[in-house]
């Protein structure tokens, strides 16, 4: 290379947010899972009695809250300036303050569902309304500005993802405030547990998975893009499918007919969302499937088993001798959807953005001699594949453990748990290859 | 060495998975000389690539085509606007 054309090369990178700041998160996640693995350990079958177990609950939360919430607010933080050119505004004061009262909020709040004292909901109800408004705050500020072009229809779903979870978060306060004030609200607690569950996981987590998936799932697993139509019009229609469910709720005679068919056409949604996904990837040219490739088409894949579980519990809970119980079928809707939909989503994302990361920060290094590897070899291949059938295994143990909660709850426990740690062994693998680099340019 | 460069150099990085478009368009700046141009056809906006040519002293010019794709025109600040 001649000498004119090597000082070019010494290229700035630093206008997204430090290594350190998504970081914090995405390490945090797998971390919080351990803890529920914990409890569902420590718990055994009461953890698995029924949704409304407080111990199912503090483990719901935890794995909610303290991973799969906690990784999206990192991931938005990271993706936001990268996909659609916008910054979050003081994102380098916000972040961590937003972390800490994540952490702080959720674990509170495991505690309180666990030893149901009012003072722990009122301490972790504060903690979480303050990191969560915060960071809604500072997403309004940064998504008012317009979109890079092409960009405007994952902006779209994420906006209407935040809005989800500004009603989720809304529904919580309520409920935790008519846990420490019985009789305040004046609501009935199923139905507000129910309103708060499907905002949270259709509305927050599944309207963020698919604004997402627009984007990476063409950039990263090479597919064809999702047809316009589609990117442009079904998260708008779902968002206005879950205002039209919530709000017909407590309808009966037609009303409730109406309810049903916007719950149906919202099933449908999900499930041709889900399909196809898993049609595109089908469809790529590559010859063989990545670990981020495998955790997409199975989160896609029990992304339509729960919508089918979901038909036959609404069935059997009108028949007279139903094919599946209920009470164990709601648990394998949400276990399938929190372990097998949105982990395997965020598992097979950090597969992608963490290696990126550490390419990215240390394009900066090379001048100074490094040779950095290529970006598919950061986490060894095969470590990967071996932590998904990890996980896989043990998504399928926990859904079968709602059915045999007394034998099967601390085999999964043991199972995730050992998932997660692999998890945690090939992250650190790329931060630990991050830190010899810096290391040997600083030397 | 300049008279074997074109003075429009054009490469096509579509197709390609991050962060190859990233390397290829980097490895072309390294040969990208004053009067010159880069023009880059690509699947998608790419945003983080303007963050780096903005901070190093590099102009681009982007437009959506009408199959889907994006060109992107790249010249060093101060030279000449393509355009």
């Amino acid at each position: 290379m001649s000498g004119a054309s090597v000082p070019r090369r010494v290229l700035s990178f630093d206008s997204n947010p430090p290594y350190s700041l998504p970081l914090r998160f995405f390490f945090s996640a797998p971390l919080f899972v351990l803890l529920a693995c914990a409890l569902l350990f420590w718990q055994g079958e009461a953890a698995l009695a029924s949704r409304w177990s407080p111990y199912t609950l503090a483990l719901t939360h935890l794995l909610v809250l303290g991973c799969i919430s906690m990784t999206m607010l990192g991931a938005l933080m990271q993706m936001l300036p990268v996909v659609a050119g916008i910054s979050l505004a003081h994102v380098l004061r916000i972040g961590p303050l937003v972390h800490a009262g994540l952490c702080s909020g959720t674990l509170l709040l495991a505690a309180a569902f666990c030893w149901q004292r009012p003072w722990l909901y009122i301490a972790a109800a504060l903690f979480l309304l303050a990191a969560l408004l915060l960071f809604i705050a500072a997403c309004t500020v940064g998504l008012w500005q317009q979109p890079e072009s092409g960009a405007a229809e994952v902006v779209a779903a994420i906006r209407q993802s935040l809005a989800a979870l500004l009603v989720t978060l809304t529904l919580g306060a309520l409920l935790a405030a008519s846990l420490i004030w019985p009789g305040s609200v004046g609501l009935p607690l199923t139905l507000l547990t129910d309103l708060h569950a499907l905002w949270g996981l259709l509305g927050w987590v599944g309207l963020l998975v698919m604004g997402i998936a627009w984007q990476v799932v063409p950039m990263f697993m090479v597919t064809e893009p999702y047809p316009l139509r589609a990117r442009s019009r079904v998260s708008t229609t779902l968002f206005l499918l879950l205002c039209a469910v919530s709000m017909s709720s407590t309808l009966q005679g037609a009303g409730m007919g109406f309810h049903l068919l916007a719950l149906a056409l919202l099933v449908l949604g999900y499930g041709g969302f889900a399909a196809l996904t898993l049609y595109l990837l089908a469809r790529r040219k590559r010859p063989s499937a990545d670990t981020t490739t495998l955790y997409w088409r199975t989160a896609m894949g029990c992304l339509l088993l729960a919508g089918v579980l979901a038909v036959l519990r609404q069935l059997a809970s009108h028949a007279m001798r139903p094919a599946l119980p209920v009470a164990p079928t709601e648990l394998a809707i949400g276990a399938l959807l929190l372990t097998g939909v949105a982990l395997c989503t965020i598992n097979g994302m950090l597969y992608k953005i963490l290696p990126f990361l550490t390419w990215y920060h240390l394009q900066q290094t090379r001048e100074r001699g490094n040779s950095i590897p290529n970006v598919n070899q950061i986490i060894p291949p095969q470590h990967g594949r071996y932590q998904y059938y990890l996980h896989c295994s043990a998504v399928l143990l926990l859904v079968a453990a709602c059915y045999a909660p007394a034998v099967l709850s601390r085999p999964a426990a043991g199972l995730m748990a050992l998932a997660s740690l692999a998890l945690c062994r090939n992250m650190l693998t790329a931060v630990k290859l991050y830190r010899r680099l810096q290391r040997a340019v600083q030397a | 060495m300049s008279s074997e460069i074109p003075a429009e150099v054009q490469i096509d990085v579509s197709g390609l998975e991050p962060p190859e478009p990233m390397v290829r368009v980097l490895e072309a700046l390294d040969l990208l000389e004053s009067g010159g141009r880069l023009r880059v056809l690509i699947d998608r906006q790419p945003v983080p690539l303007y963050q780096v040519l903005q901070r190093n002293g590099y102009s681009h010019l982007t437009s959506a085509r009408a199959d889907g794709l994006y060109e992107v025109l790249i010249w060093i600040t101060g030279d000449a606007s393509p355009v």
